[in-house]
């Protein structure tokens, strides 16, 4: 980009995009853009590092304590059950 | 080899939920800021780690980032349950894209809190769908009163986005948090500032080069 306009509209593209305030045609729009531009992708993660600090007033929760196994069983499929030393002989 | 020290205690240990969750309020602020970094340096070696597959590092970097990730969830979608879902959805997501994390050149917790700040929005706005309605899931999102522990943390980061927002009419800073925090799209907004939608396309973008121009300062 060599003109401010350009920069302007590549600096607002990444905001309204990292909002989430894009059509859906402007995100893959947007979303194919950052792969080949950097300086769109500069913007973009600028506006992401800015935006994901007004989450710095959010107190952390601790989430319920079964939800770990949810995440592995999503991720790895059910935990495996401790073979007894007669199933591991197939007894 | 002895340490004696008390405070070498925890050291190498597997890190508990200090640097997000802030427990140890009372050790100094440089301690504590050295500390912090040494977490984070540690968390990036779990996310190194869950690139290659290995789940020890992974339940650590569970142990030491859910609770933050999941408040996340919960501010955004104001809903326990759902919350529950979306930090399932954002724990399988960084599984996932453990590698990339090393290629994006974002911070850590930027990353973290962006996968979760977007899956919760994705689902805040099926739910919206489903509804049929604009407004009212996000109305009732009560904005928790921050914690003394979480205000400590991070407060250099926050002041830049937080004063810039001040900069700003109040009416469009708070458009520009409704939009991070609550999914609030442009056509919602015109509905509650009760402006046509051709105002809020002019106004909000001029919000964001003012606060650019802040943040760049």
């Amino acid at each position: 980009m060599t003109d401010d306009i350009n920069t302007e509209d590549e600096m607002l593209l990444a905001a309204e995009y990292a909002l989430g305030l894009s059509s859906p045609a402007e995100e893959s729009a947007i979303e194919d853009l950052l792969a080949v531009d950097p300086e769109l992708w500069d913007h973009h993660a600028e506006w992401i590092k800015s935006f994901a600090n007004l989450t710095d007033d959010v107190a952390p929760v601790a989430p319920p304590a079964g939800l770990k196994e949810r995440v592995n069983e999503a991720l790895f499929g059910p935990p495996e059950t401790k073979q007894s030393l007669f199933s591991r002989f197939g007894l | 080899m002895q340490h004696n020290a008390p405070y070498r205690k925890g050291k190498g240990a597997q890190i508990s939920h200090v640097a997000l969750n802030c427990d140890h309020v009372k050790i100094t602020q440089t301690s504590w800021m050295s500390k912090r970094m040494a977490e984070i340096a540690d968390i990036e070696n779990y996310i190194s780690k869950c690139a290659l597959g290995d789940r020890d590092a992974f339940s650590s970097l569970y142990a030491a980032t859910s609770a933050k990730l999941f408040g996340v969830c919960q501010r955004v979608l104001g809903d326990r349950h759902q919350a529950e879902d979306a930090l399932q959805d954002v724990f399988v997501k960084i599984w996932h894209n453990a590698g990339r994390y090393q290629v994006n050149g974002l911070s850590l917790m930027t990353w973290l809190i962006t996968i979760a700040r977007n899956l919760s929005i994705d689902r805040l706005r099926v739910r919206k769908r489903i509804k049929g309605a604009g407004l009212e899931a996000a109305e009732d999102l009560a904005s928790a009163d921050p914690s003394p522990e979480a205000m400590a943390i991070a407060a250099s980061d926050r002041v830049q986005i937080a004063a810039c927002l001040t900069e700003l009419d109040a009416d469009q800073s708070d458009a520009v948090r409704r939009a991070y925090l609550e999914g609030e799209t442009y056509q919602e907004q015109s509905t509650r500032y009760d402006v046509p939608l051709n105002t809020i396309w002019t106004w909000l973008p001029r919000s964001l080069i003012k606060l650019k121009e802040c943040l760049s300062r």
